[in-house]
């Protein structure tokens, strides 16, 4: 499982928080071991693994192996991560609102200096989910996976009802997530769909 | 592009600043190096406007007093035109001079960040480098903190540089307190814990000196004792004592002698000692080497033996007390 860290300055503004959260939203659903500043536990890894690191004095940041950054504003703590992904070779992301400033920190990496494993994105809400899953993809085996955005009401029987009921009890999914699952793996499986797919432009 | 005020952080080459790709290893021996160690590590100026400059390029096993006053006087000048500093430094002997650079500047408004490059990590980043870069990186991202002391980063930790012992752990060398406290740690960022001394407009209690004609000598059972005067004469003895319960007892009588013969002496013990002359420094508390770098400071501001006993049995930069708040 891929482990990767998302920084996000804090912030009131309600576009950067629902970015947060699409990032978020993102990295779950493709099975990615995420910690974030963001988050009231910032390190979301086994105690074991934070301790073996407490005891060998790393950081926790070298446990990750990929960065993603939210650059829109300005914080001190962008030019570190940036600065240490360059220095460590390890993947990074920054975003950044299209139609807003590049971040300051950029000023000081010239594009020569900005090597393969750095991404640097303007985003909008449309095409963010496209951005951080193509980030996602060049780690290596990610199930991307593209976040519902689409509402759809379904009516049911009692008994479909009970079924995803008995289906999703004793686990953490939703019967939402439950569905969607099985949806998605019917996709997967229906190879003229996929073959329309490829089509499709 | 929207323009932010950055920090301004002083490198200061006092050896340690060793870079490896893998490939090649970027070093600092003279003060033509430095503008090419720059350049080989260009993600430093992303964080940092820097001021580098060169004091030593001594390995850190031959670093002593002089270079410590070399130091303190390249760091002095800037406390009040940067943000932070960082001291790159033979890692073997950071801990002393982080002891020394707390006494020689005490009460400083910015951090005064050790950090050295010998690895903190067993296996070797994908950049090639065993540890040294993210060392610096850590060093300089502290220096802009909220933070107004000298102070050790090395791996994950921060640590209060009056304080700090060497040891040696899983990975190889390993930076502690006795009371395995610290004043901060970096995981994803820097996190700095409550016991720190902060940013805020004070006087700077500027003593830079240090005597190395000082005697250390060991008192154990089955060494002889006392110890006998040498030529030429020191300028303060100091004894380590590593079984204060067996001492002789014409230890103490011997000790009084010395200091009325005009000689500064101090004792360093785990704990204090009951019956020695009141003549007589006790050091508990510290850090050994805390009490050896004291030692030399102490008798370098010279004075008579009660007055440097009264200096050494002061605490000065945090030295007696337990350090930080967080592990």
């Amino acid at each position: 499982m891929i482990r990767l860290y998302f920084y996000g300055p804090r912030t009131t503004n309600a576009g950067l928080r629902r970015t947060y959260q699409t990032v978020k939203t993102i990295c779950e659903r493709s099975l990615i071991e995420l910690s974030s500043n963001t988050e009231t536990r910032e390190a979301n890894l086994p105690s074991e693994t934070i301790s073996a690191y407490n005891q060998s004095g790393a950081p926790l940041l070298d446990a990750m192996q990929a960065v993603i950054v939210e650059a829109t504003t300005s914080d001190p703590q962008i030019g570190y991560l940036l600065a240490y992904a360059l220095a460590e070779k390890r993947p990074l992301l920054l975003l950044y609102t299209r139609g807003e400033s590049a971040p300051d920190v950029l000023r000081y990496v010239s594009q020569r200096d900005v090597p393969k494993h750095v991404t640097i994105a303007s985003y909008t809400e449309r095409n963010l989910e496209a951005i951080v899953g193509e980030f996602l993809r060049t780690l290596g085996d990610v199930p991307v996976r593209e976040v519902p955005r689409i509402k759809f009401t379904l009516r049911l029987t009692r008994t479909i009802d009970d079924f995803l009921e008995f289906k999703t009890r004793h686990s953490k999914l939703s019967k939402a997530d439950f569905l969607r699952d099985q949806l998605e793996r019917m996709i997967e499986q229906d190879q003229a769909f996929q073959a329309f797919l490829k089509k499709r432009p | 592009m929207k323009q932010q005020v950055r920090p301004k952080v002083a490198i200061i080459f006092a050896g340690g600043a060793a870079l490896s790709d893998g490939r090649r290893t970027t070093e600092v021996r003279s003060p033509r190096d430095v503008p090419r160690w720059v350049g080989r590590f260009p993600e430093l100026q992303v964080m940092a406007d820097l001021d580098p400059v060169f004091v030593t390029a001594r390995h850190g096993s031959d670093i002593g007093p002089d270079d410590w006053t070399l130091i303190a006087r390249a760091i002095q000048p800037r406390l009040s035109r940067v943000d932070g500093v960082v001291v790159l430094h033979g890692s073997e002997s950071i801990h002393v001079t982080a002891n020394a650079l707390s006494l020689m500047l005490q009460r400083v408004p910015i951090p005064i960040v050790l950090t050295g490059t010998v690895p903190s990590r067993t296996a070797r980043s994908r950049s090639g480098d065993p540890g040294s870069r993210v060392n610096i990186l850590n060093a300089v991202q502290v220096a802009t903190a909220d933070l107004a002391e000298v102070c050790v980063v090395f791996g994950n930790r921060i640590l209060r540089g009056s304080r700090v012992v060497l040891t040696s752990g899983p990975n190889g060398l390993h930076f502690t307190t006795p009371d395995a406290l610290l004043i901060g740690r970096l995981d994803f960022g820097t996190k700095l814990f409550a016991d720190r001394l902060t940013r805020g407009r004070r006087r700077t209690s500027v003593h830079i000196q240090a005597d190395a004609n000082v005697v250390v000598t060991t008192v154990a059972p089955g060494l002889a004792t006392p110890w006998k005067m040498s030529e030429p004469r020191p300028s303060a003895v100091l004894f380590r004592i590593h079984e204060p319960v067996i001492l002789p007892r014409s230890f103490g009588l011997s000790l009084d002698a010395l200091v009325r013969s005009g000689l500064p002496v101090a004792v360093y013990a785990n704990r204090r000692i009951v019956g020695l002359p009141a003549s007589v420094a006790q050091l508990v508390g510290c850090t050994p080497s805390m009490a050896v770098v004291k030692t030399m400071w102490a008798a370098a501001r010279g004075g008579t033996p009660a007055s440097i006993r009264r200096l050494l049995e002061q605490d000065v930069a945090g030295e007696f007390s337990p350090s930080g708040g967080g592990v």
